[in-house]
């Protein structure tokens, strides 16, 4: 991810700018400002710093915190959290709670972060090609998103789950599917203004083919909508495999997820058993919230050319 | 006896706070406006002429306060006065017209509405009274058909009537001073004539004080009784217009009315340019702010600031005045060195003259038009919009065609269809003999390579997210000249060309002022060598100090490169002085062409002589004298043009034939114009005696073209 130049608003035609000054380095220096405005954003800073941490539990945990997550032990099941070194207790299988966390943000975060990085760029270069083509292309690109956006989330999910065997990569694969929608428009949005412009028509004039313009002008002007967007589709993404999991179409056991985790520990709602509900429930709505915080944080940074004077 | 004055300002600063330090927008200014005359403010962008008018009104943006000084509005300190008391005096006693109409009247209501409502907030009258007295308005700013006009939404209305909205709405509860902030600047000049002729009328029947913000020197020259110059946040000379104009003593207005192209004492010379920028006001240099771009600054300038001379009637800030002994003999010393020219005397011009070389660039019966259509799905087409109708005209290599006109003349798309932005509906475009509608693969790419645009915008023409460098090696990238290292090299010889430094490379766009901006525009323009740039209007958003340097870095180009140019411009000023042939266009149709101090000084067409008498010229002793044929009315609609000559619904000459039979373009002593009756060439004589003789000479059919 870029942090690109702001630019000011192109209502003003001669800001009393430094002429030149600061040559070196001005980059840089751009790149320093942007990530200052997201670091101003607390929310967004703790958000980035919080995920960091979940990122390294989930991954360098393992590590330190060694736990059988293939074989059950039907000996230890539903355990209380501090019997027999299960910090968390065990679930119904006998997991060790704490371990099944972090595999089960593993799985959550990939896939999270595998769907909303192949919904964002098919969505992206869709979109802008649809929006600097114009006419009937677009129509009929257009038409075919609202199609499928009319159609239940839920529904769909279920269909393409029924069919396909649920693995990692095909469960990015299907939920990539069903959300580059929401970012092909917005992109095609932003390529409708851009593709008017005197930069755009600059280009034309060079001679430069259609693909190069999209790819060289278009897309890289919508990165600010773009990169936001991608943080808002990881949670969406790490929400619906746990809605997938929760409702019984996720990763086949010994896999799991946090809405896997969930589903297993509605059986025991009941039971007082909270341990089995609680960690997994609190980190998806944890990680959820801090992707859409960093998204705002990023938005903040993209728009400040709007309030940099 | 002095007269007490209407709004005194004295000592104000203001400031913008940023989100690192603060712009001290207006800085110690000072100013005395009396009631019942014009007072202009004239000053570049960024000079706080703005910020003025907002710390008067007391609404500045976000982040902006005043933070010293008073504003007194009739004795009473309008700084200190708490929100209630403020809101009377806005709109009460001060009415205050924006720039741009379109975006300060609210879409969603009536503009009858939005008059009365001002007078219902300043007046305790009922609303039936207050539309009363908003129809009264409505018809005192020359609103055509005032009462059924009431109802109708802002976007039914033109420019020009929208901001006669304006006027109407800060007019509505009768304030005594009017703050109109560059009230023209989004118009076309004949419409600006309209309205600053109705100001001048309002200020004269009302008998209220108007302050005009302008950065047009000759908008302040037609109407102010006194200016006041500003620079960098504060007043730097202020006097009654003629002084001001005629013997300016600050050494930066004079620059700036040196730098005027209608200035020059030939066309094509160099204009005087003041080199640099204005400063940095977060950071205010500690001396004169004009010093750093001063030819007669000293040390002593550097060191401290001088104050504005107190006492006489003509003020100004500076050590060394225009005119005094001291200041001429710094002059003299200080005086830069004229540009060298690399090739002497204009080579081109010489030969155009001798044997007229092949054209360049030939247009035949260009005709453009653009579908009009309706529905969101199915695009019905409901009707044509004649942008470009049957224009031919032609330009010899090296020389400069001047296309003029109001915005939708249809002068930028010309531009377009010469660089292949848009396709031609009929006619031929060839260049070098070759025609251009046949621009597809190998040969298209090479003939793309001959012509380049400029853009107008110098914000929106370079992409905010490449590097410099790499914007100005787009074109070679894209024709594939050369390797990379010989593309980088030929970047830093075309930066060099253009005057930047070669550190601009590696810089964002953002970086540079409008004028940089320009020259990156320019550069990469150059950069496949192309034998015809098509500018758009490439000068129309920079300041003029900064203008007459990219004015003057076109035309050395062109001598050294051989360039043709086509430059698009609503300023007949500019296009005058880098054109050798002026075209005029109106309405789609190319009304006159001749060659530009011809055009300029003896017009054959009305339209051609309106548009220059609506052109403010920044000399009072001719703005008084001019003798006016000014033009009426709005714009007609392209979608539904006048029958026969399309300007006939606006001109003063026109007969019945007018309305009948299309005029087909003449020629007239050289020039070609297209009019039943054509304006006499008799120079000296008054206009009125040549109009009505060719009017009774060609009463018949054929216009014959009646010369000296």
């Amino acid at each position: 991810m870029t942090l690109g130049p702001s630019r000011p608003s192109p209502a003003e035609p001669e800001p009393p700018g430094p002429e030149l000054a600061g040559a070196p380095g001005a980059d840089g220096a751009h790149r320093w400002r942007a990530l200052r405005v997201f670091a101003e954003n607390r929310l967004a800073l703790v958000s980035a710093i919080f995920l960091i941490a979940v990122a390294a539990f989930c991954y360098l945990g393992p590590l330190l915190h060694h736990t059988d997550q293939i074989h059950t032990n039907l000996g230890t099941v539903n355990a209380p959290p501090g019997t027999q070194g299960h910090l968390l207790g065990t679930d119904d299988q006998g997991y060790d709670e704490l371990g099944r966390l972090m595999i089960g943000g593993q799985t959550s975060l990939e896939v999270g972060v595998g769907a909303a990085l192949l919904a964002t760029a098919a969505g992206a270069v869709i979109g802008a090609f649809s929006g600097f083509f114009g006419g009937w292309l677009d129509g009929i690109v257009m038409r075919c998103v609202d199609g499928l956006l009319a159609i239940p989330t839920v529904f769909l999910l279920l269909l393409l789950a029924a069919i396909v065997t649920p693995t990692k990569l095909s469960l990015i694969v299907i939920i990539a599917l069903i959300s580059w929608l929401v970012t092909a428009r917005l992109v095609r949005g932003e390529a409708l203004t851009l593709r008017t412009r005197d930069f755009v028509s600059a280009a034309r004039v060079m001679g430069s083919s259609t693909p190069r313009t999209v790819l060289r002008h278009i897309v890289p002007n919508s990165l600010s909508v773009i990169v936001v967007n991608a943080t808002f589709q990881v949670a969406d993404a790490i929400l619906v495999l746990a809605t997938l999991s929760f409702l019984g179409l996720g990763l086949p056991a010994p896999q799991t997820d946090l809405g896997g985790m969930l589903n297993n520990g509605m059986t025991y709602v009941y039971n007082g058993t909270w341990w089995v509900i609680w960690p997994a429930g609190v980190l998806i709505i944890a990680i959820v919230v801090a992707f859409n915080f960093i998204g705002d944080g990023l938005r903040d940074a993209f728009e400040v050319r709007l309030q940099r004077r | 006896m002095t007269v007490q004055p209407l709004l005194r300002v004295d000592d104000l600063h203001t400031e913008i706070r940023l989100r690192h330090g603060s712009v001290k927008a207006v800085d110690g200014l000072s100013l005395d406006i009396l009631p019942g005359e014009t007072l202009g403010v004239v000053g570049e962008s960024g000079s706080g002429k703005t910020m003025l008018g907002l710390s008067i009104m007391r609404l500045l943006p976000p982040g902006g306060r005043i933070t010293g000084g008073r504003i007194l509005l009739d004795d009473e300190d309008v700084v200190g006065l708490p929100d209630k008391q403020m809101r009377r005096v806005r709109g009460g006693k001060i009415g205050y017209v924006f720039q741009d109409p379109m975006t300060s009247l609210n879409p969603t209501v009536p503009i009858g509405e939005q008059i009365a409502e001002s007078v219902l907030l300043h007046q305790d009258v009922s609303k039936a009274d207050a539309r009363i007295r908003a129809l009264e308005v409505l018809e005192q700013v020359g609103m055509p058909h005032a009462g059924e006009r009431m109802s109708n939404y802002p976007h039914q209305l033109s420019g020009g009537l929208r901001q006669r909205v304006m006027i109407a709405v800060a007019l509505a509860a009768d304030p005594k001073l009017l703050i109109a902030d560059e009230p023209t600047t989004a118009l076309d000049v004949t419409i600006q004539e309209q309205i600053l002729q109705l100001l001048d009328e309002l200020r004269q029947s009302l008998g209220m004080a108007i302050l005009l913000i302008t950065h047009d020197l000759g908008v302040i020259a037609s109407r102010a009784n006194r200016v006041a110059v500003m620079y960098a946040g504060r007043v730097v000379e202020e006097c009654d217009t003629a002084s001001v104009f005629g013997n300016p003593r600050h050494p930066y207005t004079e620059a700036l009315l040196a730098a005027l192209p209608e200035s020059a004492a030939a066309a094509h010379e160099t204009l005087y340019s003041i080199p640099g920028l204005p400063p940095d006001l977060t950071d205010p240099p500690v001396g004169c702010r004009f010093a750093p771009r001063c030819r007669y600054a000293t040390d002593e300038c550097r060191a401290s600031y001088p104050e504005l001379t107190a006492g006489s009637k003509h003020r100004f800030a500076c050590f060394h005045p225009t005119g005094s002994a001291a200041g001429e003999a710094m002059f003299t010393k200080a005086t830069p060195v004229p540009i060298e020219l690399l090739t002497t005397a204009p080579v081109q011009r010489a030969t155009a003259e001798a044997t007229p070389p092949k054209p360049l660039l030939q247009l035949s019966r260009l005709v453009k038009d653009f579908d009009v259509t309706s529905g969101a799905l199915l695009q019905r087409r409901t009707g044509k919009l004649s942008a470009v109708s049957d224009v031919s005209f032609e330009l010899a290599a090296g020389s400069t065609f001047g296309l003029v006109g109001e915005s939708g003349c249809g002068k930028s798309t010309i531009g377009r269809l010469i660089v292949g932005l848009e396709h031609p509906t009929s006619g031929t475009i060839t260049i070098d003999g070759r025609d251009t509608s046949r621009l597809h693969g190998r040969t298209g790419r090479d003939l793309r390579t001959m012509m380049q645009l400029m853009f107008q915008d110098p914000y929106a023409s370079l992409d905010p997210r490449m590097t410099v460098g790499a914007i100005v090696r787009e074109p070679l990238a894209i024709q594939r000249v050369g390797s990379k290292r010989d593309q980088q090299q030929q970047v830093l010889k075309l930066l060099d060309e253009v005057g930047l430094p070669r550190t601009a490379a590696d810089r964002y766009p953002h970086e540079f002022s409008g004028g940089q901006r320009q020259r990156v525009g320019l550069a990469r323009a150059l950069a496949v060598s192309p034998k015809l740039v098509v500018a758009d209007e490439p000068v129309s958003a920079l300041d003029v100090s900064v203008q007459a340097q990219v004015l003057n870095l076109m035309v050395d180009l062109q001598k050294e490169h051989g360039l043709s140019y086509i430059f698009i411009s609503h300023d007949l000023g500019v296009v005058r002085h880098v054109s050798d042939t002026i075209g005029v266009m109106y309405l789609g149709k190319l009304v006159e062409v001749g060659p530009a101090d011809d055009v300029y000084r003896a017009p054959l067409h009305p339209y051609t002589k309106g548009l220059l008498d609506a052109i403010p010229i920044a000399d009072p002793s001719v703005e008084a004298t001019k003798d006016r044929l000014p033009i009426h009315g709005e714009l007609p609609s392209a979608i539904h043009p006048p029958t026969g000559c399309r300007f006939r619904t606006r001109c003063p000459l026109a007969q019945d034939i007018c309305a009948d039979q299309e005029p087909l373009p003449v020629s007239v002593s050289g020039r070609l114009v297209a009019c039943h009756f054509p304006l006499k060439v008799t120079p000296g004589a008054p206009c009125a005696d040549a109009i009505t003789e060719s009017a009774t000479d060609v009463l018949g059919n054929k216009p014959s073209p009646t010369t000296e």
